[in-house]
């Protein structure tokens, strides 16, 4: 059976964050406050942003609760809040009754919406600030790594060359 | 129900088309500004972004959309990139004219592979995750650069997009 798309985009997303902050664990105390004008603010804050936000989303559906990281987190909390949003991401898809298209209130947000809404915002927010990160690395002379699907996909074995 | 893979590629045209506008108000010289750590200027990251796109749809249809294919550096104007997206936004639609996309269907090439460059084999999601990605990482870098410079920036979010289409809106106090 195929694996959903949906799936696929997140599983992209997860892995993408997953590597950029094995990356910036190399990274002094001092370089991961680094930030660049323009963007969403410092690196250690942008993560703990997307992990924030990511753990929003996946509450839209009830496979994770509140409360949601502080922005202060450290790498490794931030590390393990990440592994937590990866488990949710195969929970939900693990329990085949969610309708996508189906119109929920969302309190929380004071929002009436399409439950596709969240999964695609998950999808767009991480890719937006994760491409920040990568200009306040590249900005300063720091390395920064390969986070496209190409590199996704070679990892996963979904591309080959000949 | 609508395809997700449709729905995050609408997603792109639309937010392409916005930043279009957006930099149709801009004079050249801000179109070729940049800031270390991106792409290049404004005007390059569009066309870049417009040109790539057409590549991932020519590997997913297996034609050209058109002929003779388009190249990242012949997008020197606005107007070109603009007919472009609209090149990408009726072969997004061609793409899922006949229903959903089989994610694991194998493509074996491209028809804008040069020869002698090497063939690659891949299950059709990948590049067409790859159209949804690079929009969303390059249409960043020039939010940045616009920003960076103290120019108006757009919310290209998902969550502008779902209310322009419908698809949320703000709940009513009496509910």
């Amino acid at each position: 059976m195929s694996t959903p798309p949906m799936l696929r985009q997140m599983r992209h997303d997860v892995w993408a964050t997953g590597k950029l902050l094995e990356r910036c664990r190399s990274l002094t105390t001092d370089q991961l406050q680094l930030t660049a004008p323009g963007t969403y603010g410092s690196i250690q804050k942008t993560f703990a942003h997307i992990v924030r936000a990511n753990e929003g989303y996946l509450n839209t559906y009830g496979v994770i609760p509140q409360p949601f990281i502080e922005l202060t987190a450290s790498v490794d909390e931030i590390a393990s809040r990440l592994a937590r949003v990866r488990d949710a991401v195969e929970q939900l898809f693990e329990s085949k009754d969610v309708d996508f298209d189906e119109k929920i209130h969302d309190e929380r947000r004071k929002v009436d919406m399409e439950l596709w809404v969240p999964l695609a915002q998950f999808s767009h927010h991480g890719s937006d600030h994760r491409s920040q990160i990568g200009t306040i690395l590249t900005l300063n002379g720091l390395e920064a790594p390969e986070l496209d699907v190409w590199a996704y996909a070679r990892a996963e074995g979904a591309i080959a060359d000949f | 129900m609508t395809d997700f893979l449709l729905r995050q590629m609408r997603h792109g045209v639309w937010a392409n088309e916005k930043l279009l506008d957006r930099c149709r108000a801009l004079t050249d010289e801000q179109l070729e500004l940049t800031v270390p750590g991106t792409y290049g200027t404004i005007r390059k990251t569009l066309a870049h972004i417009v040109a790539s796109e057409e590549g991932y749809l020519v590997r997913l249809l297996g034609s050209l959309l058109h002929e003779p294919p388009v190249r990242e550096q012949d997008l020197a104007t606005l107007d070109g990139i603009a007919a472009h997206i609209a090149h990408v936004t009726s072969a997004v639609e061609r793409l899922f004219a006949k229903g959903s996309l089989d994610p694991d269907r194998v493509i074996a090439d491209t028809p804008l592979r040069r020869a002698g460059a090497p063939r690659f084999e891949m299950a059709a999601w990948a590049p067409a995750a790859q159209f949804v990605y690079h929009g969303i990482d390059h249409r960043s870098q020039i939010d940045t650069i616009l920003s960076t410079h103290g120019l108006e920036t757009l919310d290209l979010q998902v969550w502008p997009y779902a209310m322009e289409l419908g698809a949320s809106r703000e709940a009513k106090e009496d509910r």
